[in-house]
């Protein structure tokens, strides 16, 4: 089992996307199979259908191949813009946005900590909720609670000031909070 | 004040995930507990949100894609044209034309029809006799030695779909998917100054290959286990011997050469579009 790609130190994923520039295929699919996940994960909150999430996943590694040469600064953020450019493209020419269903109609949170609600249940609920904030409170949320990064990285992946992401943060969890009342 | 509160916000997110509960963090600010206390509990939410994680299969299955993907031409739109020259107004030609058209039709729809068929489905056959018709109509041993690759790649989507749905392993699939690779690097062999972007491809098809084969091994029956040894043997084989030929095009023609070949491998795939 390959390890996930947060535990990899920077200096072996710099020496990964070397490998990876210079052509080594094996090196290159490592690199794939490791940051598949996130980035897959990134994709899949934001975008409904299953099938259009392994699509838009697989074409932002399609396009990080096609553009390695050229990569240049943080990789992450830069992986993270193509994904986010892609997903963009994608609502654009499919113009799904706006079909996104209700939630929260059937959603109870209970503030002992017990929660009755399957987790795939509420997983799919929070996608629908996640999806119905703007585009940079979503990258925010996704950074910051699924992939765990602390607010003053997830400032440097977006390009933004630390206090920028702390307001979307703010905003999005009220907005959340909104859609998905606690009881 | 919203800027004290964002801050207050993400300070106890952290605390959130660093164990402590909503009221623990809120029990530090007693003066903003009935602001924060909602947003804190969504945060908790958010937090234990069981993770996505892609299958193995998947992220193989993937693999293949990105290779194909990332070879593929940005689509241009073309304009269309207004209106068709006289000589294309004889009643003749324009039957011959339309005839022409329903053919390839046909010829597209069956193939996309069958494009997803796995052995023992109806259109398999066709997706085989559609392969040998693309083989025959693609001159050159480079197209030739590229299209082989694909239908390698093919046999591997395959086998994956297949042990997806059945569990088991067509150790026939396995043999077609390296002759099929074996026929590319032959092919190779006989154009006059092989590219080398074929290379590179023919080793990201056989590491896909080998990975795959490896993932699934432990898993597989005994009777399939034999095969499956043997053809990682084959793809570690042929690993070795195209690393070799690789560095000695390297040695040969430096960094340079691999960018220029990149550039006509695309320019190549846009012709054939």
């Amino acid at each position: 089992m390959e390890r996930a790609a947060e535990n990899i130190d920077p200096e072996e994923m710099e020496s990964l996307v070397e490998g990876a520039r210079s052509g080594d295929q094996h090196v290159l699919s490592r690199l794939i199979r490791l940051l598949y996940p996130r980035v897959y994960r990134y994709v899949y909150y934001r975008v409904d259908n299953r099938q259009d999430v392994e699509d838009i996943t697989n074409d932002v590694f399609a396009r990080m191949l096609d553009a390695l040469e050229h990569q240049h600064g943080s990789f992450w953020a830069w992986l993270y813009s193509i994904a986010s450019n892609r997903i963009t493209d994608f609502y654009r020419k499919s113009a799904v946005r706006s079909q996104v269903t209700e939630v929260g109609d059937t959603i109870e949170y209970f503030r002992d900590g017990a929660n009755p609600l399957d987790s795939m249940f509420l997983r799919e609920e929070l996608r629908k909720a996640i999806r119905q904030l703007t585009e940079e409170q979503q990258e925010v949320i996704l950074l910051r609670f699924i992939e765990g990064y602390q607010a003053t990285e997830v400032a440097e992946l977006l390009s933004k000031t630390p206090e920028a992401v702390r307001a979307l943060q703010f905003r999005a969890l009220k907005q959340l909070r909104k859609m998905m009342p606690v009881e | 004040m919203n800027t004290e509160l964002e801050t207050i916000l993400d300070l106890c997110i952290d605390r959130l995930r660093e164990g402590q509960t909503p009221e623990e963090c809120l029990q530090a600010f007693p003066d903003h507990a009935e602001a924060l206390r909602p947003l804190l509990e969504t945060a908790a939410v958010l937090k234990d949100l069981p993770r996505e994680e892609p299958s193995d299969d998947m992220i193989s299955a993937a693999l293949l894609d990105v290779g194909r993907r990332s070879r593929e031409p940005e689509q241009t739109q073309t304009k269309a044209k207004g209106f068709l020259p006289p000589v294309f107004h004889s009643p003749y030609l324009k039957a011959a034309l339309n005839t022409l058209l329903i053919v390839i039709l046909l010829f597209w729809g069956l193939s996309t029809v069958s494009a997803d068929s796995i052995p023992g489905d109806v259109f398999y056959p066709v997706k085989r006799f559609t392969e040998q018709v693309r083989f025959a109509l693609t001159l050159g041993p480079e197209g030739k030695a590229e299209l082989k690759l694909t239908f390698s790649e093919q046999r591997l989507r395959e086998l994956s779909a297949y042990y997806r749905e059945t569990g088991q392993v067509d150790t026939s699939l396995i043999r077609t998917m390296l002759k099929e690779a074996q026929l590319a690097l032959d092919k190779y062999a006989q154009s006059e100054q092989g590219p080398s972007y074929l290379v590179t491809r023919a080793q990201q098809v056989n590491t896909t290959q080998q990975e795959y084969l490896q993932q699934i091994q432990p898993h597989v029956n005994p009777g399939a286990q034999q095969t499956i040894d043997r053809a990682i043997r084959t793809c570690a084989q042929r690993r070795e011997r195209m690393q070799q030929m690789m560095n000695g095009m390297m040695q040969q023609q430096g960094p340079m050469h691999r960018r220029m070949m990149n550039g006509r491998m695309r320019r190549m795939m846009q012709d054939r579009q």
